[in-house]
């Protein structure tokens, strides 16, 4: 199976902090994967998403993406026209002043025309039902319409892989079950942060967390649940089947 | 607030080149800020009026637009009579109304109105980025036509941003008063917009690389001159020459009297 994204010791911490936000950080995504992750706020998660991206230069470690090692920024120009990244804060994301503008921008950056931009633009708007955003003003738009509209743009560059930062916030049910539809559709290799363990459930195949700086993996979570709930309480069987949710159930809920 | 103006419409106004709409805009607000002549003034107040029906406005927007400004007219009706030196025109005890501060009053008035009226007209009635293309077009530097285009779209987050931090203020109790304590508090929630807008500039160039950003932009718009731009350009340029005969015509008697 190939491997997409291969991250090995991965160490940062913010310039000023005390503590690593990231230490000693394994993580691998190969294709047809779809990893959940579920972590406390600001266990780092953000932060690991801007390094596989090249946005956060880690301190050390080695990133390997798509079978090749990431030295400078030149091999991360190649990266972000792969791997798709939805932003925590669609803000972020959406700074043209209409909703067209904004799809289209990732294309025309690609070298596409101007006519062929807009096509892909109005497509990807189609594909995911929002068509009629098409002329709207993005600062207008509520903020689970920005949402998609921030998804529209991702997928609009055609990413062989995605990463979304907490993509639920701010959407009502309808709007999410639309999204799990939306994603079963696209199956891309794909890793989803979220705090909403159901929703994680019916989109990805696996769920991790970050611990003080690490990633756990199913299986690491499954062994940590495993040997602390043994002493205190071994008649608690779904301590022991429970593996994801003993452990990697979110903490907080959204970031204040 | 509304950025948004009128873009929606469908008037003989929204549907001449952004381009020209820019272009006229730029040169009668330029000229109509430096008229002297009476007549000049409210015949180019009476062309943004006509502008202003042309582009099929609703008056209530617009007269909201106008009552924004109003209080700045206000000041400028109360300062100048009786700031300005000259002819006293009217006394009331010891306040001295001057005929050249009331002249002065009357001719910034009807400045701000004409050229208000006129961006309503012509400026508002296309949406922001075809703006932002227009000038771009015009060869106005890059650099501003961006500036423009991102302030446009971030500064209701900034403000939504402002509201927050004054809800965080206000829930814990913090009133405004005229103390040091609410000018602190004022400085600290100003500093953590700056901070705020800092990062979040920072968070938005990352997803702009994220999405191949390379320094350059594309604009999404075609422009296509038309003979309606054509016949729409002459007629202006007429009325701005009818402006400018007043004006002249004004100085030149002045200058005949003097003589
Ligand atoms: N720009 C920054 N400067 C300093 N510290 C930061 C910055 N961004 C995030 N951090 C810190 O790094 C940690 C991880 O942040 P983040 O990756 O955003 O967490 P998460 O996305 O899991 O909530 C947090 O403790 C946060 O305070
Ligand atoms: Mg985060």
């Amino acid at each position: 199976m190939k491997t997409i994204i291969d991250l090995q010791r991965i160490e940062y911490r913010y310039p000023g902090n005390e503590e690593y936000t990231l230490k000693d950080l394994d993580l691998k995504l190969t294709e047809n994967e779809k990893i959940g992750m579920i972590a406390s706020n600001g266990s780092g998660k953000t932060t690991l998403f801007h390094i596989i991206m090249g946005l956060t230069k880690p301190s050390s470690g080695t990133i390997e993406i798509f079978g090749k090692d990431m030295i400078d920024e030149k091999d991360f120009i190649d990266v972000r026209k792969k791997i798709g990244l939805l932003f925590q804060d669609a803000d972020d994301q959406l700074f043209c002043p209409t909703v067209i503008e904004d799809v289209a921008f990732g294309p025309l950056n690609q070298g596409k025309t101007k006519d062929d931009a807009l096509e892909i633009a109005s497509d990807t708007l189609s594909f995911l039902g929002i068509e009629s955003f098409k002329d709207r003003i993005n600062f207008k738009l509520s903020g689970g319409e920005k949402r998609l509209v921030s998804l529209a743009t991702v997928l609009a560059m055609k990413p062989e892989a995605i990463l979304l930062d907490e993509p639920t916030t701010g959407l009502d049910e309808k709007t999410k079950d639309k999204l799990i539809e939306v994603l079963a559709k696209l199956d891309l290799p794909s890793i989803i942060i979220s705090h909403d363990a159901e929703f994680v459930n019916k989109v990805t195949s696996k769920i991790y967390t970050i611990k003080e700086g690490k990633v756990l993996t199913d299986k690491d979570i499954y062994l940590h649940s495993h040997v602390h709930a043994h002493p205190h309480d071994s008649d608690h069987k779904h301590e022991h089947t429970g593996t994801v949710h003993s452990h990697g159930h979110p903490h907080g809920r959204d970031e204040i | 607030m509304d950025f948004e103006g009128y873009h929606e419409g469908n008037s003989i106004i929204h549907r001449i080149d952004p381009r020209v709409r820019v272009l006229i805009t730029l040169i009668f607000s330029f000229l109509t800020a430096i008229l002297i002549n009476f007549n000049a003034l409210f015949l180019s107040l009476t062309i943004s009026l006509l502008l202003v029906i042309s582009a099929n406005l609703n008056i209530i927007k617009v007269s909201k637009n106008l009552k924004a400004f109003t209080g700045f007219i206000i000041l400028i009706w109360i300062i100048l009579p009786l700031s300005i030196k000259g002819e006293t025109l009217y006394k009331l005890w010891f306040l001295n109304f001057s005929t050249e501060g009331i002249e002065l009053a009357l001719r910034i008035t009807l400045k701000s109105f004409s050229i208000i009226l006129l961006f309503n007209a012509l400026i508002s009635t296309m949406n922001f980025s075809v703006l932002g293309s227009s000038m771009e077009s015009l060869k106005v530097p890059l650099k501003i036509v961006y500036l423009f285009l991102m302030t446009f779209r971030y500064i209701s987050v900034l403000d939504e941003e402002y509201k927050r931090l004054m809800q965080a203020a206000k829930i814990r109790g913090f009133k405004a008063g005229v103390n040091l304590h609410t000018y602190k508090t004022y400085g600290n929630i100003l500093g953590m917009l700056f901070v705020n807008a800092h990062e979040r500039g920072n968070r938005v160039y990352k997803a702009m690389v994220c999405r191949g950003f390379n320094g350059k932009f594309y604009s999404l718009q075609n422009f296509k001159i038309s003979f309606k731009d054509f016949i729409f350009a002459s007629m202006m340029v007429l009325l701005i020459s009818a402006v400018l005969t007043l004006e002249y015509s004004g100085i030149l008697l002045k200058i005949q009297k003097v003589i």
